[in-house]
This record gives C-alpha cells, sequence and structure tokens, in this order.
C-alpha cells in the first residue's frame, strides 16, 4: 500500500438498537471524519447489506455531511446489521488515522450500540471470523 | 469492448458517476461491467455497484497502476463475459493517472489476439471536486493535476455547493491543465448527470 495514505478497511457487526441503517452509517461516518478535521484530504464510505437491499453512505467531510443512498428496498428493523468500511486519507499517519476511527467507537459505545469488528485491513487474517471488541 | 478508466482523487464521486454511466448504457441495450479497485480488504463500492445490477469484477488491497498483471486479468475475465460492449473502470482515489493510462494503452500488446481485436481505450474520464479543489491542490497537487492532465473529458463535480465566483476560478484554473482537445463539463453527479452529458462520454470524438 502507498504509504503516503492512510487506509482503514473493516469489517463491523452493529447492533442498531432500532436505528435505521442510513442514520447509523451518517453517526457512524461523521463522528469518524470530524475528529481528522476539515483539512483531511480524503473519503470514508459504508456499505450495509441488509434484507431487501443496500444502504451505501459516503463523505469527504467537506462539507461536513454524509450522502446516503439506498437501492432496493432494505428492512428497517433489524437486530445485527453488518457494515463494510473503507477510509482512505491522504499525507496522514495510520497511527491518527486508527485513533480518530476508535473513538469514534468509543462514542458509538457509548451511545449503547454494540459494534464488533469482524475483519480489519490490519489484521485481516487474525480478525477474520472473529469477535473481538473495538 | 470499449474501456472507460475513470480517473478522480478520493471522494471527488467516480463511484456515482459510474453508477450514472453503467445506467445509461443499460439504457441504451448494451452491456457493461464494472472493474473496481476497493482500497481496502472488503468489498464497499462493488457492493454497491452490484446491489444496482451490474457485472462486477473487484481488485483488493493494492493500487490499481502498481498491479499490471491483476488488471490484464480482470480485463481478459471481462472480455471473456459474453457480450460486454463497455467496461467501466473504477480505480482507487489513490491511483497514479499517468502509470495506469501507460498500463491500459499497453493491454493490446499483451491480450491474446482475439481479445485485444476488440479492445478500444475509448476515453479517458477525469473527476475534479470543485468544492474541495483548492484544499487538495494543497494537499495533494500532484495526483489533481494527474486527473486532469490524462482526461479526455473532465467533469467539474458538485459545482451546486460551489459559488459562482470560485467555480469561474478553479474552472479556469482547470482548463490551463487539460489537454487541448478534451471537454469540460460542469456538474452535480449526484443530483443525476444530464443525458447529453453522457451521451458525449459514450461518443467517439
Amino acid at each position: 500500500m502507498n504509504p503516503e495514505f492512510g487506509v482503514l478497511s473493516l469489517s463491523l457487526e452493529v447492533a442498531p438498537k432500532g436505528t435505521a441503517a442510513p442514520q447509523l452509517l451518517t453517526e457512524l461516518l461523521l463522528g469518524f471524519v470530524q475528529r481528522l478535521g476539515p483539512g483531511a484530504a480524503g473519503h470514508a464510505k459504508a456499505v450495509a447489506q441488509l434484507p431487501g437491499g443496500v444502504v451505501y453512505a459516503s463523505t469527504t467531510g467537506v462539507p461536513l455531511e454524509v450522502n446516503v443512498r439506498t437501492l432496493g428496498e432494505p428492512a428497517t428493523v433489524v437486530d445485527r446489521l453488518r457494515v463494510d468500511v473503507a477510509c482512505v486519507f491522504y499525507g496522514l499517519e495510520q497511527e491518527k488515522l486508527e485513533a480518530a476511527w476508535r473513538q469514534a467507537m468509543d462514542a458509538l459505545s457509548a451511545e449503547g450500540f454494540q459494534v464488533t469488528t469482524l475483519q480489519s485491513a490490519q489484521s485481516p487474517k487474525a480478525g477474520q471470523g472473529q469477535q473481538s471488541p473495538v | 469492448m470499449r474501456v472507460i478508466p475513470v480517473f478522480g482523487f478520493l471522494g471527488s464521486g467516480k463511484t456515482t458517476t459510474i453508477l450514472e454511466l453503467a445506467h445509461h448504457i443499460t439504457d441504451r441495450r448494451q452491456r457493461v461491467a464494472v472493474l473496481v479497485n476497493e482500497a481496502g480488504e472488503v468489498p464497499v463500492d462493488g457492493t454497491l455497484l452490484r446491489a444496482d445490477g451490474h457485472e462486477v469484477v473487484e481488485l483488493f488491497a493494492g493500487c490499481l497502476c502498481l498491479m499490471r498483471d491483476d488488471l490484464y486479468d480482470g480485463l481478459v475475465d471481462i472480455a471473456q463475459m459474453e457480450g460486454v460492449d463497455w467496461v467501466l473502470i473504477e480505480p482507487s482515489g489513490m491511483v497514479n493517472a499517468l502509470r495506469l493510462s501507460r498500463l491500459l494503452q499497453g493491454f493490446q500488446r499483451f491480450a491474446q489476439p482475439e481479445i485485444a481485436a476488440h479492445y478500444i481505450l475509448h476515453k479517458q474520464l477525469g473527476i475534479v471536486d470543485a468544492a474541495r479543489y483548492s484544499l487538495l491542490m494543497r494537499s495533494a497537487p500532484h495526483l489533481i493535476r494527474q486527473s486532469i492532465q490524462m482526461a479526455d473529458v473532465l467533469f467539474l463535480n458538485k459545482v451546486d455547493i460551489v459559488d459562482g465566483r470560485e467555480l469561474a476560478e478553479v474552472e479556469a484554473q482547470v482548463r490551463l491543465m487539460m489537454k487541448t482537445r478534451a471537454e469540460l463539463e460542469r456538474v452535480s453527479a449526484r443530483h443525476g448527470l444530464p443525458l447529453p452529458v453522457l451521451d458525449r462520454v459514450l461518443t467517439e470524438s
């Protein structure tokens, strides 16, 4: 991977406690990019596959908004949700990216969401299929 | 098969543009496949494109411009699908556009004659995020310049969230870097691309 870029690539399982997937993805990505600040050059995107459809969300952080696209008719209420995430930023140290991600996940957990990392690019083999806390 | 690589920095609007183009091609009753270079090891853009009904070949965890063999294998896989008229290539936003362009120009020399005979590098589409142009020209100017310089058609995207004066300044700067015969279109891909703009990408110059 090009060392000029910080990259996060993760699969999560989230218990959304009644929150709709578009809102959850928005909260997830906004919480992350806000911690990087407005000068960060890159983007964060996430996709959730639900029964009946797909919800996709992306943001650059500039402006501070998330674009959400829904395909099909995804179920609005689910117990657990798999979310695949890719975040790539130029000129940002990997450690900073990971620290911002951890803070965003901590904030979600503090709100009562249960988030489990299923797979991450940093440890794809060790993490794959294992349930480990974020 | 006609191939269109879509260059642009991270978050410039490549995926949204590719969805629009793919729909337009399908509406013309032609067949399209998308070759996606995911930035990491989980499918994100590919999942969206597949859910939208398109044929997708994904390449993971690496930059397409450094993955010649994988790129060529992906193109061969698509060429062997039945009746694919168009291939849209979505590199990750980390790509060196010049290097990828050279690889695509070299594919015919690599491919078997029956595949090479049907391979046409149609047009290179560049996308510039007008809303972040100044920020990105400070952060990663070489990557932005490459996307502009390689483009046969350039989309100045997100014009709906940039005020008129700033947009005019950005356009003037971008035009200075474009190829002489390249075309520029002001667009807002997330609000839909006008049919004449989509047609201009697909028709020969």
